[in-house]
């Protein structure tokens, strides 16, 4: 290909000047000037074969196993479900995008601390990395694997043992950038995942919640999702979805129980996703609010919700339905409590497929899954 | 004319550049500890003019050299025209032109190695099979769309130096590719929850979810830089969004209309017209130590143009030499999933001048045999006659 291109190019180039070199014995100034544009050839010949030009080839499919990153990503698969004791002063914000829960807590003086609790992929055996990395965000050196080991103690997490380390440095966490802030990290290694605890804020704060915030994990317990062993050994959830006929099923998201893509009829894309926590994760309008920032709405005020959100079903009068719209994109949600676990809706996606599929939606998350 | 001629053909800028080479071997080689082997080469000797160098960790911006392209182009001039000028083929002045043509040899031959010569490496575990090596310093940006025949793909691979440039057109490709931001070595991990609260390096794929660190580049030899771009693809309707690529991560896949396109960065390739499959590895080392005793592959070389089907094995000093290239032993190791595998890596050389060194050798060391042979034989019947 390439090579092979070049390789013609330059053997041609060279042949080209040997002879002309041989005749110039007898006329020395011809030979010379011969010997010039050889030469001037080379030259031009370098030049042409460093420069890069865009290829276009074929070639049989990779069948190359996925990249170590790939490999690492968190395996998608149902959560168990976690129940706590509140401490008085903290506040339960709406989950972030991979964390399970959210909680802010605020000091006397304006300090500010956060505690999220976080399943990640399976990173057991590999604490050093993990305490590393934390340091490197509050800019500070790596340590050795001998001086990890020392920063760690022992914690009890839902009757399982987990390790603390504690990281102190300046970063963004607190009100102020660079402000002294210190990180209180609990990390336990179940089968499932890697869960962190985390509490994060300045640093006074976060020492006058510690002892809270140990209380607090003591307290945590933690329910095996409600799922089976199929028979090739993958879990799978046992849930009876009633899905109308022309919704297919996804594979589910980080945090999601289920997905499902409504067809295309050619006005556009949507889809439906249901996940579920055992709290209302925040309360109504935290969600709301959460929903809205999706669609790039802004948030609204307690006062506003009544005139947003409607009762999704009279049997249930504590479901709730909201209904969105900005610019062309619409978001259906719905938050629905059963048996003390809260059920999340979504449709989401170009206004126009959204319509349609409203009230198979609602009657969606009416039913019992 | 006649003084350029002269100026060309004279002995003194024989010397000069003799001078300037020692200068620039020693320059070159000191440097190489503060800028590495790959860029000191480069910088030093592949190049026209040396403007600064770093040596014993100082900066010297004012330094100027001619750099290994002049200094062995004027040799090669001087040496070709003094011969062109003074030739006289008598029989007493064979050796004198041997060693000359020689020394034409080996000059021309270190050009042509440095402009054809291309070095890869062929990476894999037991049981694979590989079409193609990678290089171990360049990479590229590819878009790869199904071919005509279902198990091919048609890729379009640009080179990262195009990257450089910021925007990039091509016929094959229905859109247009933006560079946004361009790292010569850089970080990538996935994003944590609890400490990433700013907005990722990209809107669409795995950039989405991923932290971008840019790091200085390294120049060591024992690490590679792991360069990372930030593209936006425009022109095409449907088309929105920014897309971090690095040979860290998976292609990435996006459609244009009704045809799936996949996107990525990766080491440049080299495909080959045959498959070389690793069936076995062996590993020994001294015992007590981790120093190798020997590195060896045993491959299969399966080339339909040929039909040819055959099984090599590659170890330390009995590389394979086979369609223009030669596949040393170069690396070993156990597959990061299995440890029960093994892996090894082959370095693979293309160089279609690689005998010019030893044909020059030869040809230097046979003319001055033959005027040493002719100037004694000249001498014994000198003696002889008195």
């Amino acid at each position: 290909m390439m090579f092979s291109e070049q390789n013609g190019v330059s053997a041609v180039a060279v042949r080209s000047g040997a002879p002309a070199s041989a005749h110039v014995a007898r006329a020395p100034g011809a030979g010379l000037r011969i010997l010039a544009l050889g030469w001037t050839a080379l030259a031009l010949l370098a030049a042409g074969c460093r420069r890069e030009a865009i290829a276009v080839y074929t070639v049989p499919k990779d069948k190359a196993r996925p990249s170590a990153m790939a490999q690492s990503s968190p395996r998608v698969q149902p959560q168990p479900m976690l129940s706590w004791v509140l401490p008085a002063d903290w506040k339960q914000k709406a989950a972030g995008q991979l964390n399970v829960a959210t909680f802010s807590i605020s000091g006397a003086g304006g300090e500010q601390a956060e505690v999220t609790i976080t399943p990640l992929t399976n990173l057991s055996g590999r604490d050093v990395e993990i305490v590393n990395m934390w340091r490197e965000r509050v800019g500070l050196d790596p340590l050795s694997r001998e001086q990890v080991e020392t920063q760690f103690e022992p914690v009890t997490v839902a009757g399982e043992s987990g390790r603390m380390f504690q990281i102190d440095g300046t970063t963004k966490l607190g009100k102020e950038q660079n402000a002294a802030a210190r990180i209180v990290t609990v990390v336990v290694h179940r089968p499932d995942a890697s869960w962190f605890y985390k509490l994060a804020g300045d640093a006074s704060l976060v020492e006058e919640q510690k002892p809270a915030f140990l209380q607090f994990l003591r307290t945590l317990r933690i329910q095996e999702s409600s799922e089976t062993e199929s028979a090739d050994g993958s879990a799978k959830p046992s849930f009876n979805w009633q899905m109308p006929a022309h919704w297919t099923e996804m594979p589910a998201g980080q945090m999601q129980v289920a997905k499902f893509a409504v067809p295309d009829r050619g006005t556009g894309k949507a889809e439906v996703s249901v996940s579920r926590f055992p709290t209302d994760t925040g309360g109504t309008l935290a969600n709301v609010n959460r929903w809205r920032k999706q669609l790039g709405l802004g948030e609204v005020q307690e006062n506003e919700l009544a005139s947003i959100v409607s009762v999704l079903d009279p049997a249930n009068p504590e479901a709730r339905l909201v209904d969105l719209t900005h610019d062309d994109r619409r978001l259906l949600g719905a938050i629905v409590p059963r048996a003390g676990i809260y059920w999340f809706y979504k449709l989401v996606g170009d206004a126009k497929a959204v319509a349609p599929e409203r009230e198979a939606f609602i009657q969606f998350a009416r039913s019992t899954p | 004319m006649e003084r350029f001629i002269k100026c060309i053909t004279s002995l003194r800028l024989t010397v000069v550049c003799l001078a300037f080479g020692i200068i620039l071997v020693w320059v070159g080689t000191v440097a190489q500890a503060d800028e590495g082997l790959y860029q000191a080469q480069a910088r030093y000797f592949k190049h026209w003019l040396v403007l600064g160098a770093t040596m014993f960790g100082y900066e010297i911006p004012y330094l100027i050299l001619p750099g290994g392209y002049l200094i062995g182009t004027v040799l090669l001039v001087n040496l070709v025209a003094a011969h062109i000028k003074r030739f006289q083929f008598t029989w007493k002045k064979l050796g004198i032109h041997v060693t000359h043509a020689g020394i034409i040899l080996l000059l021309v031959g270190q050009l042509t190695t440095d402009l054809l010569s291309r070095e890869t490496q062929m990476r894999f575990a037991e049981g694979e099979t590989r079409i193609y090596s990678e290089s171990g310093q360049q990479n590229e940006l590819v878009f790869l769309t199904d071919a005509a025949n279902p198990d091919e793909d048609e890729v379009v691979a640009i080179p990262e130096a195009l990257l450089r440039r910021g925007e990039v057109h091509h016929p094959k490709l229905p859109f247009a590719l933006r560079v946004k931001q361009y790292h010569v070595n850089s970080r990538i991990r996935e994003r944590g929850p609890m400490v990433d609260t700013g907005a990722p390096p990209a809107t669409e794929g795995i950039g989405a979810k991923a932290v971008l660190t840019p790091v200085p580049e390294t120049r060591s030899m024992d690490e590679r830089n792991l360069p990372s771009a930030i593209v936006e693809l425009t022109g095409a309707p449907g088309l929105t969004g920014t897309w971090l690529v690095s040979p860290l991560l998976d292609l990435q896949e996006f459609k244009v209309g009704d045809r799936r396109w996949r996107l990525g960065m990766r080491w440049s390739r080299a495909y080959h017209p045959f498959s070389v499959q690793l069936l076995k590895t062996t590993h020994e080392v001294y015992r007590g130590t981790d120093k190798p005793k020997n590195f060896q592959s045993r491959v299969r070389i399966e080339n339909p143009a040929r039909k040819e089907n055959r099984e090599v094995d590659i170890y330390m000093n009995n590389p394979l030499r086979y369609e223009g290239l030669t596949f040393y032993q170069y690396q070993m190791g156990r597959d990061e999933l299995d440890q029960n595998r093994g892996t090894s890596t082959l370095q693979v050389v293309r160089n279609p001048s690689w005998l010019t060194p030893y044909v020059g050798c030869l040809a230097v060391g046979g003319g001055l045999v033959i005027q040493f042979m002719l100037h004694l034989a000249g001498f014994i019947s000198r003696r002889r006659k008195q």
